[in-house]
């Protein structure tokens, strides 16, 4: 499975060095003051959510897709490495933004809490590989060009459900209190909803891409 | 069925709607070359891709060395290689990541040979895949299969977009492949020369319908090419007659039982048949 996961990684080496040029200059923005830092954190959605659907792209072009299944492995492992790719990138975004936050306010260049900023950057890290769980598997029904516009249309719905509902959610008086008094049991709760989101996506994924005729 | 064989094809059908693979039956045995033939469309890659479990067939079984290949279609992939007629590498990737890539997804991957055959195909390692014409693509595609080490070859019209020169060597590469007994190649081709070169048995596919089979040799010699007047052909028992073609001039013609033939008609001449000839006469004996 190792050498799907390289093969992504070397597929997208040239677009992974322009993110970090991106991400240098995000961080320069936010230590300057002009946006808050909470910037590089969507930096780590933008990331999570390119990479995996970039790979998978390049593979219908060069007809990998077909070929990988060919191989022992098959279209299992060739899911899998996508699945370990997006989530490596995922935690590599997350290590570099948090690490990013702490260096510029270690320089006293930004006010936010730093606990703050690396939670922050952690629960978007968590959010994208969620939206990755709805996305890769739209991907790999639709291809890479129809599966974007429906996972746009997902997002948007889930959006203005969210939204739309959170007057009743959390009502406004005392709602921060709240949310702060459970804090602790909302990240494990997102971090096990992820974890669990994420292994039957790719189970979903091994499923359509193993019915698939090539 | 025979576990000699690497490779075993009974009642093979793929119902694609507008075309049907219809129960083709073959085998490949151990340490020899099938070449398929057939014109464009005739069922030669949708045979390749039921044997790799791309399509879903509707019916009939594939052995590779006695197992099936869609039950134990791990190991089947552990024993067989493949070259489609594209080269799947993407143009962003070099020979040398192609390796770190394959290294990791395919057990008994050699990385000697692969560099080996690299420095024989005169690949550059560090060279990106979209600077390569396409017979260096090809040649690229064929380096990856063979270090897999793979027991079975099978090669989409592998030698397309190759000059005569490397299509030679890399011809020898297969017959060395297949001087060990338990090695075999099923070879797909439009480039019935390579096939005379090179293949032990020949297959041909006809509109989804295998309408030839045997050893090359015996076909070769089974078969004959007619060529006479209109009124020489139309004293032929039509029994004889697989396919023609008539001009203003002469008639030709494919025969069947080529030494009964002689005996039957001595005064007509009967030349050798190609692998060519078998084809072009039996798709103008459907026609007619």
């Amino acid at each position: 499975m190792m050498g799907y996961v390289r093969k992504d990684f070397l597929l997208m080496r040239k677009q992974m060095r322009t993110y970090g040029v991106i991400l240098l200059v995000y961080g320069a923005i936010s230590a300057a003051g002009v946006w808050e830092s909470y910037i590089l954190s969507g930096f780590v959605v933008l990331v999570t959510l390119m990479c995996p659907l970039s790979a998978m792209a390049f593979d219908q072009v060069s007809r990998w897709d077909s070929y990988a299944c060919t191989l022992p492995g098959g279209a299992r492992n060739a899911v899998r490495g996508r699945y370990v790719y997006t989530a490596v990138i995922a935690l590599g975004s997350v290590l570099i933004c948090g690490a990013l936050c702490l260096l510029i306010h270690a320089f006293g260049l930004l006010s936010d809490d730093p606990l703050e900023m690396v939670a922050a950057t952690v629960t978007t890290g968590l959010v994208s590989l969620l939206m990755a769980s709805i996305t890769l598997p739209l991907c790999y029904r639709f291809g890479v060009e129809r599966g974007r516009t429906l996972m746009t249309l997902v997002f948007v719905v889930a959006f203005v459900a969210i939204v739309g509902s959170a007057g009743f959610l959390f009502p406004a008086i005392g709602a921060e209190e709240r949310l702060q008094e459970s804090a602790a049991a909302l990240a494990v709760g997102l971090i096990l909803v992820t974890v669990a989101a994420y292994f039957i996506s790719c189970r979903i994924s091994q499923r359509i891409y193993a019915q698939k005729e090539w | 069925m025979n576990y000699e064989n690497a490779i075993e094809i009974e009642h093979l059908t793929k119902d694609y709607g507008s075309f049907r693979l219809d129960d083709v039956t073959l085998a490949v045995p151990g340490g020899t070359i099938l070449g398929l033939i057939g014109e464009n469309g005739a069922g030669k890659s949708t045979t390749i891709k039921c044997i790799l479990n791309l399509v879903r067939r509707d019916a009939g079984e594939i052995r590779i060395f006695g197992m099936d290949n869609r039950k134990e279609e791990r190991a089947v992939k552990e024993q067989v290689a493949v070259v489609l007629d594209e080269c799947p590498f993407h143009e962003l990737l070099t020979p040398h990541m192609v390796e770190t890539i394959l290294s990791g997804a395919c057990p008994g991957w050699d990385s000697k040979r692969f560099h080996s055959l690299l420095g024989e195909f005169e690949l550059p390692e560090k060279k990106l895949v979209k600077e390569f014409s396409r017979g260096m693509k090809m040649k690229l595609s064929i380096a990856a299969a063979l270090a897999r080490n793979p027991r079975v070859l099978l090669l989409d019209e592998a030698t397309s977009g190759l000059d005569p020169v490397v299509r030679d060597r890399i011809l020898e590469l297969f017959l060395d492949f297949v001087s060990d007994e338990t090695h075999a190649v099923l070879l797909s081709s439009h480039i019935t020369s390579d096939l005379e070169k090179a293949a032990d048995y020949v297959a041909y596919l006809h509109r989804g319908k295998l309408v030839l089979q045997g050893a090359k040799d015996e076909l070769l010699d089974e078969y004959g090419r007619l060529a006479c007047t209109r009124g020489e052909m139309d004293r032929v028992d039509p029994a004889f007659l697989v396919g023609r073609r008539e001009s203003a001039f002469q008639c030709e013609a494919l025969v069947r039982d080529k030494r009964e033939f002689r005996r039957r008609y001595p005064e007509l001449a009967v030349d050798p048949v190609s692998l060519e000839d078998l084809m072009v006469f039996t798709v103008r004996g459907d026609r007619a």
